[in-house]
């Protein structure tokens, strides 16, 4: 199985929690939604806010049962919501 | 103290007597217009049916023209190919519901009262206090102290006396809900606190209205309409399951620019115009992102309807609203809620540590360095919370803490965060005097200094 390296893409919470707005990540080229929020999540210590999280690849929403096939160079974006107002 | 400086600490007593007093009278009236409901509700005989059905024979004269006055009013929007004289007629006999009259709730209530939105309904319990008028835009001054739908109304009125507002000064809740959206088209989720967030939701979906959406937060911003179309996702869908309360930052504690929650509240605005007119790409099953820091606006292609979503599948898991607070752990307002982590022998009260403050002691203030540069007390060290938790007062205070008996002292700005860094450096240092301060600044300000600045 090949390796990529993707570019991470963090917002509101998530970019304090990992102290930057953007990153890279090395990844398995195919890997399943929910195990690569996982580690993501341990990287980048975003684990307090794991469960609400919501992933896009390349400004597209990720199913977390489904099956990624990632090319190096992808964008993945990091999204908690927010609440304020 | 000179006679001025007496009187002026007589008014500032009064005024914030009098502030605290109103917000007393209107946590009272909501309690008695939650009672009445309630009551009325189980003796069959509501008293918002009756202003529904009142609605709705409003509702039945429709406007089939436009007067000069409109024409004249609306030329610039009339002018435009896709919105016209129909588009004008349709919002003049909508009716948009607002939850919220804060930084998202003004601008957007602004935009629709001048576009000529037949009426809006404001729903929001709160007061107007000082902090709000850097982004609460149609609070001004004067109205310090006043009920934030009632200022609203004021200012609204001013820009198109036209327009029918009606204002619903209350927490929304599970019992209330139905009966304040029902009369409305389109429901605006301008509020600051997540268990409103899906109430709104669960209520929209089960009544079948759109929920244009839109949050703010620092620098951040995020938007999207729930609920419309017949594949358009609902928060639910989205955010299944609610953030943690301690990963949840409010307005108060993180901070936002007035420019950040008036963009997000234009676009609400529009989003809500488009969906009443029926023009252009209405933002569903899409999120808008957008990043103040860098001025970027991202498109996110978000999922269309979770097939088991617990409410807006076709088998529904929840048939009726739930307790949202405790579905979220969480108060459904924007205030805090004061923690209790520590024994009353490990905390100081402010006067303790005034006596303190003579004798050699280590103050610790865990705010952000941008807060402690606001105001700070007198030899107060600044150590971010995030430095007491990983450890990097340890090396840097090795002196102090060599010593069980050295008073090492907390401080932070309501007494929240202090008791978080005490719980952890007592995990190390179980037999250290250190303690912290109840209340934090507030409590200082408001018990041993009034001249100390509160923000
Ligand atoms: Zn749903």
């Amino acid at each position: 199985m090949s390796v990529v390296r993707i570019g991470i893409l963090f917002f509101a919470k998530t970019r304090e929690l990992a102290g930057i707005s953007r990153g890279t990540f090395t990844v398995n080229s195919v890997v399943i939604g929910s195990d690569l929020l996982n580690q993501l999540s341990q990287f980048f210590g975003l684990n307090s806010v794991r469960d609400s999280l919501m992933l896009a690849l390349n400004e597209r929403y990720i199913n977390l049962n489904e099956e990624l096939s990632l090319c190096e160079g992808d964008e993945i974006a990091i999204i908690p919501p927010i609440s304020g107002g | 103290m000179d006679n001025l400086s007496l009187q002026k600490q007589d008014i500032e007593e009064l005024r914030s007597e009098i502030a605290k007093l109103r917000a007393a009278l209107y946590t009272k009236e909501q309690q008695l217009q939650d009672l009445e409901q309630l009551h009325a509700q189980q003796s069959g005989n509501d008293p918002d049916s009756a202003v529904v059905q009142q609605e709705h024979e409003e509702k039945a004269e429709v406007h089939t023209h436009l007067t000069n006055d409109d024409i004249a009013r609306f030329s610039r929007q009339l002018i435009l190919p896709g919105f016209g004289v129909q588009g004008q007629l349709k919002l003049k006999n909508s009716a948009v519901l607002i939850v919220g009259m804060g930084g998202l709730g003004c601008p957007a209530a602004q935009y629709l009262a001048a576009a000529g939105c037949g009426r809006l309904g404001l729903v929001d319990y709160d007061i107007v206090e000082r902090n709000n008028f850097h982004r609460q835009t149609l609070h001004s001054e004067k109205k310090e102290g006043m009920s934030k739908v009632d200022s609203a109304r004021i200012a609204l009125l001013e820009l198109n006396s036209s327009c029918q507002i009606k204002c619903h000064t209350r927490l929304l809740n599970s019992l209330n809900a139905f009966s304040v959206l029902r009369a409305y088209d389109v429901i605006l989720d301008c509020s600051d606190n997540v268990p409103t967030r899906y109430l709104l939701n669960d209520a929209c979906v089960m009544l079948g209205k759109p929920l244009v959406s839109g949050s703010a937060l620092k620098m951040d911003g995020q938007l999207t309409v729930y609920n419309y179309g017949a594949d358009g996702p609902c928060y639910r869908c989205i955010y299944p399951v609610p953030p943690p309360p301690e990963a949840v930052t409010n307005c108060g504690d993180g901070g936002v620019l007035g420019a950040i929650t008036g963009t997000i509240g234009a676009l609400q605005a529009l989003e809500a115009i488009k969906v009443i007119v029926g023009l252009g790409e209405v933002l569903a099953g899409r999120l808008l992102i957008y990043d103040g820091f860098s001025n970027l606006f991202r498109n996110i292609k978000i999922r269309s309807k979770r097939p088991n979503c617990h409410i807006c599948s076709a088998e529904p898991l929840i048939r009726d609203l739930i307790d949202y607070e405790l579905f979220c752990g969480m108060h459904a307002t924007d205030k805090d809620n004061p923690l209790q982590l520590l024994e009353p022998e490990q905390r100081l009260n402010v006067f303790e540590y005034q006596e303190l403050q003579s004798a050699p002691h280590l103050l610790l203030d865990v705010r952000q360095p941008a807060e402690f540069e606001i105001c700070q007390l007198p030899s107060a060290v600044n150590m971010p919370l995030a430095e007491i938790l990983d450890d990097s007062y340890v090396k840097r205070f090795s002196s102090q803490l060599e010593s069980k008996e050295f008073p090492i002292v907390v401080l932070c700005r309501r007494g929240n965060d202090s008791q978080i860094a005490v719980q952890h450096m007592r995990n190390r240092y179980p037999d250290h005097s250190i303690r912290d301060v109840i209340g934090g600044l507030h409590a200082w300000s408001n018990k041993v200094d009034n001249g100390f600045p509160i923000y």
